[in-house]
């Protein structure tokens, strides 16, 4: 079970042919992300909607020529998954406050990441309910300072640090290559290898690499081979039940559209029942529903 | 008994553009490989590898391509394939499907792979047919049973034998 945590989203078309590929390489889910600078407004609801592959492979007409690998899998049942993602960079130390304060937009993504660029701002992220992920961005020279205190507490409170291999495939600048070296071995010793992630922040699907590459990979991030498998299995499938539980009020209630709930478990429609009762059963019914009106208090305003 | 021992890694090429490269050879990407191991590893790590790198076999229609290393150098040269960005200033992408200690069970492990994107044709074209066959089946009458006639004597009837 092996799910991609970062794929940008660029319109219908790439993401079809990002599924295509994902779907050949061996991944099972995919997370289409979009990222915001500084300051989060009412304009950046989640508009993400799911693509709905069977319609897209059986049409002929279509303009989608990559035949796509999804029956390569051998159940029909196994849908391939697909999520939605926010980055937010951060820099100024005035708009933390509003992480807080815009909840309710936060709660239309499934996951959030926040990119910190000084040390003050990533004491102040570790508290935050409302985020699953802190990331970096590991092609600058410098890394941000990061203390042993400060990760152990992001650890108990249930955060994810991450790692981004996208940067290593610029060619021309070498320089890029370097940074991503030094500076993923400098989290991973900070971290110990706990509450690890690694995706690609990728625009194309070329830069797209397999997960057992992306598992050679790990191994010169010194991270020991039990683990490496560990991170992209099951640290990623926690992540996304931890975006779950954000959405819900306190662990207790949730909200879903209606278009999500599953046929069977709606509940069964009047008509089709009044069908197989005779007349006189259903005006026994409406007498009782009366009944049960009047025993309901009324409640009187007085303005 | 010491004996040399090596790894071949299976491994599949995609390119970017849908543009056939007929003028790749197997000596091209053994000197782009050999360029990417010195780039990442340095000069050290050739000299280690030495006459042990070779590039085996390469079939320029599926993207397919076997390559023989050392058993202890086999995770630098994974690493340095799956780093290799362009190849005669084309985008590509490399991945590694199977590694193994022969050639032959490189062989069969390509024979999975590519009946697997043969599946897909195969499959397509299935579902139409078994469609229609169920549409037939449905249109067809049941076949009704012969009753049997009451009348008849029952000949099949045993007889209970004594003991003598």
């Amino acid at each position: 079970m092996f799910i991609e945590l970062d794929f940008q989203d660029n319109g219908k078309q790439s993401n079809y042919q990002a599924i295509s590929t994902l779907a050949q390489l061996g991944y099972d889910g995919v997370v289409f992300s979009r990222t915001i600078n500084d300051v989060i407004t009412k304009n950046d609801i989640c508009t993400f909607k799911e693509l709905d592959l069977k319609e897209l492979d059986q049409n002929e007409n279509s303009s989608f020529k990559n035949l796509s690998s999804l029956t390569l899998m051998k159940n029909e049942k196994k849908q391939f998954r697909q999520y939605s993602r926010l980055n937010i960079i951060i820099s100024s130390k005035k708009n933390i406050f509003l992480l807080k304060k815009m909840e309710n937009i936060l709660k239309t993504y499934d996951i959030v990441a926040v990119f910190p660029q000084s040390t003050e701002i990533f004491e102040k992220c570790i508290e935050l309910p409302t985020i699953d992920i802190i990331s970096f961005d590991l092609s600058l020279k410098y890394l941000i300072k990061i203390k042993y205190k400060q990760v152990n507490k992001a650890i108990i409170n249930g955060l994810f640090f991450e790692i981004r291999y996208s940067s290593m495939f610029k060619t021309k600048q070498s320089q890029a290559r370097k940074n991503t070296f030094s500076n993923a071995i400098n989290v991973v010793k900070y971290t110990k290898g706990k509450n690890l992630l690694i995706a690609s922040g990728a625009n194309d699907p070329i830069n797209l690499r397999g997960p057992y590459d992306v598992m050679n990979m790990a191994t010169f991030f010194n991270i020991p081979f039990n683990q490496a498998k560990n991170i992209l299995t099951a640290n990623s499938e926690s992540v996304i039940s931890h975006g779950v539980m954000r959405k819900t009020y306190f662990g207790v209630i949730k909200v879903e559209d209606k278009k999500k709930i599953p046929k069977e478990l709606e509940e069964s429609t009047d008509e089709d029942e009044d069908e197989d009762k005779n007349k006189e059963e259903i005006e026994i019914e409406k007498e009782e529903m009366m009944i049960e009106k009047i025993k309901k208090p009324i409640i009187l305003i007085q303005k | 008994m010491v004996r040399v021992k090596f790894r071949y890694l299976l491994g599949h090429v995609r390119w970017q553009t849908t543009t056939k490269m007929n003028s790749l050879d197997i000596s091209g990407i053994y000197h782009y490989l050999k360029n990417s191991v010195k780039l990442n590893f340095g000069e050290y790590a050739i000299c280690r590898l030495g006459w042990t790198l070779n590039v085996k076999q390469y079939n320029p229609l599926t993207g397919l391509f076997i390559v023989r290393c050392s058993r202890s150098q086999m995770r630098q040269v994974w690493l340095s394939l799956t780093l290799l960005d362009e190849i005669n200033s084309q985008k590509c992408a490399i991945s590694i499907i199977h590694s193994a200690g022969t050639i032959r069970s490189c062989n069969l492990q390509a024979i999975k792979h590519t009946n697997s994107s043969l599946l897909v044709a195969k499959s397509l074209i299935q579902i139409k047919n078994e469609k229609e066959k169920y549409q037939k089946k449905k249109n067809k009458k049941k076949k009704t049973k012969k009753k049997k006639n009451k009348y008849l004597p029952n000949t099949l009837v045993k007889k209970n034998k004594s003991k003598k």
